[in-house]
């Protein structure tokens, strides 16, 4: 979730998590769908996120930063759910997108190792660094940066 | 940030995920201090809507269901090959008189497979009782290492439901170039074969699996978004038609 769409204008000094689920609900829905391909599968997670947050409301000084953790290991769990079980559960995957240029990336990147769409969803919609990635992901910073590299390597066809 | 690449590809990117995650529905607000119980209540609608025959759609894509009822009785199957299945879908036992059920997960059965015509994912179609006596439709997409990377969706239907002679399923919404559309379904009376008759398209005949199921991957028909066949007939070992049905759209996302 970015920074507009986590603050919603309100800010993480938002007094109360009621504000702080209006704002940022759909940012960890947009993050969730990224992460898991899945826009269906993405309402709940957003919505298991917030209860994360909600429950330790009290005592996390960044909550923007933590419902993003919260979002990202919870597409993480969710992929491997599904490679588990081999199965869905109503999943809506196939998000098409208006402009064909854009469509046929996602179509890419929807096929794209986890853990590689992943550092790519992090890096250019999140905009977080290497370091911060590697934070998140609890992986290395050099394991990161040859994530990425092999990333844009598979998506060379479709890139500029 | 990283430096070493380029930044006509980190804008190109930024822009597809943006443009992507535009497409995301916003989730329904529900009462912060009870959101677990809204969402397992939303479940619980969810699977009631799902309990209609069958039901398999993308994003986009129309859903749709056509039966042709006859009098001829079911084939009798033989069991797929079966692998672990999934867990149950919600461990809520819900309350009486409640549609609620539980999939059977370890009896589940992958009972077709088909091919991206381009090259790409599997799709595998897994179907598995319930506690109701009712089945649950899936169609998943698998990649070249078998990892499960996507779905075309599903369907829940609790109770027993009868089978019609000839049921289809179309399911679209995959993304291109060009889309993609599932076409699959079961044949109840005895069919080595289905044709499926699309308007001013050549037919496309497909195998029929001995357990009745078929299930294929087609470029989107340039009549119509998900466009559906106007008849679908079943063939018998001798090459005649043993049922048919004029598929009608209905239902949607």
């Amino acid at each position: 979730m970015r920074n507009e769409e986590m603050s919603g204008g309100s800010g993480e000094s938002s007094p109360g998590f009621d504000a702080f689920y209006a704002d940022c609900l759909w940012g960890a829905a947009r993050l969730a769908h990224l992460l898991t391909g899945s826009a269906s599968e993405a309402q709940d997670i957003a919505q298991d996120a917030m209860l994360a947050v909600r429950q330790r409301w009290t005592e996390i000084e960044n909550p923007s930063a933590y419902l993003r953790a919260t979002v990202v290991n919870l597409s993480r769990m969710a992929v491997r759910r599904w490679v588990r079980e081999r199965r869905y559960a109503n999943q809506r995957l196939a998000t098409t997108v208006a402009n064909p240029e854009y469509d046929e990336t996602w179509h890419q990147l929807r096929r794209l190792p986890a853990q590689q769409r992943a550092v790519v969803v992090l890096r250019f919609y999140e905009d977080l660094s290497l370091a911060e990635i590697a934070h998140l992901l609890d992986t290395p910073m050099g394991t990161v940066k040859s994530t990425l590299h092999r990333a844009l390597r598979n998506l060379k066809d479709v890139l500029p | 940030m990283n430096d070493d690449v380029d930044p006509q590809v980190a804008q190109h990117l930024r822009r597809t995920l943006t443009a992507v995650a535009d497409t995301t529905p916003r989730p329904i607000p529900v009462a912060s201090s009870t959101p677990n119980a809204q969402r397992r209540g939303r479940e619980r609608l969810l699977m009631r809507a799902a309990a209609v025959a069958l039901v398999v759609g993308g994003v986009g894509g129309i859903i749709a269901v056509a039966q042709h009822q006859g009098a001829a009785p079911a084939t009798s199957v033989p069991p797929a090959p079966t692998e672990p299945g999934p867990e149950p879908i919600d461990d809520d036992p819900g309350v009486p008189g409640d549609e609620q059920c539980e999939v059977l997960s370890a009896e589940a059965e992958r009972v077709a497979v088909a091919t991206d015509p381009y090259g790409g994912a599997d799709y595998e179609w897994w179907v598995a009782p319930t506690t109701g006596g009712g089945r649950s439709d899936t169609v998943v997409q698998v990649d070249a290492e078998g990892q499960v990377t996507g779905g075309l969706g599903g369907s829940l239907a609790c109770t027993p439901t009868p089978r019609a002679d000839i049921e289809w399923f179309g399911g679209g919404g995959q993304s291109g170039p060009p889309p993609l559309v599932s076409h699959g379904g079961h044949v109840s009376v005895e069919a080595t074969a289905v044709v499926l008759t699309f308007p001013g398209q050549e037919p496309v005949e497909l195998p029929v699996n001995p357990d009745g199921y078929f299930l294929t991957i087609l470029p989107e028909r340039p009549t119509g978004p998900f466009s559906a066949p106007e008849r679908i007939d079943a063939l018998g070992r001798d090459g005649r038609i043993v049922a048919t049905t004029q598929p009608t759209s209905a239902g949607g996302n």
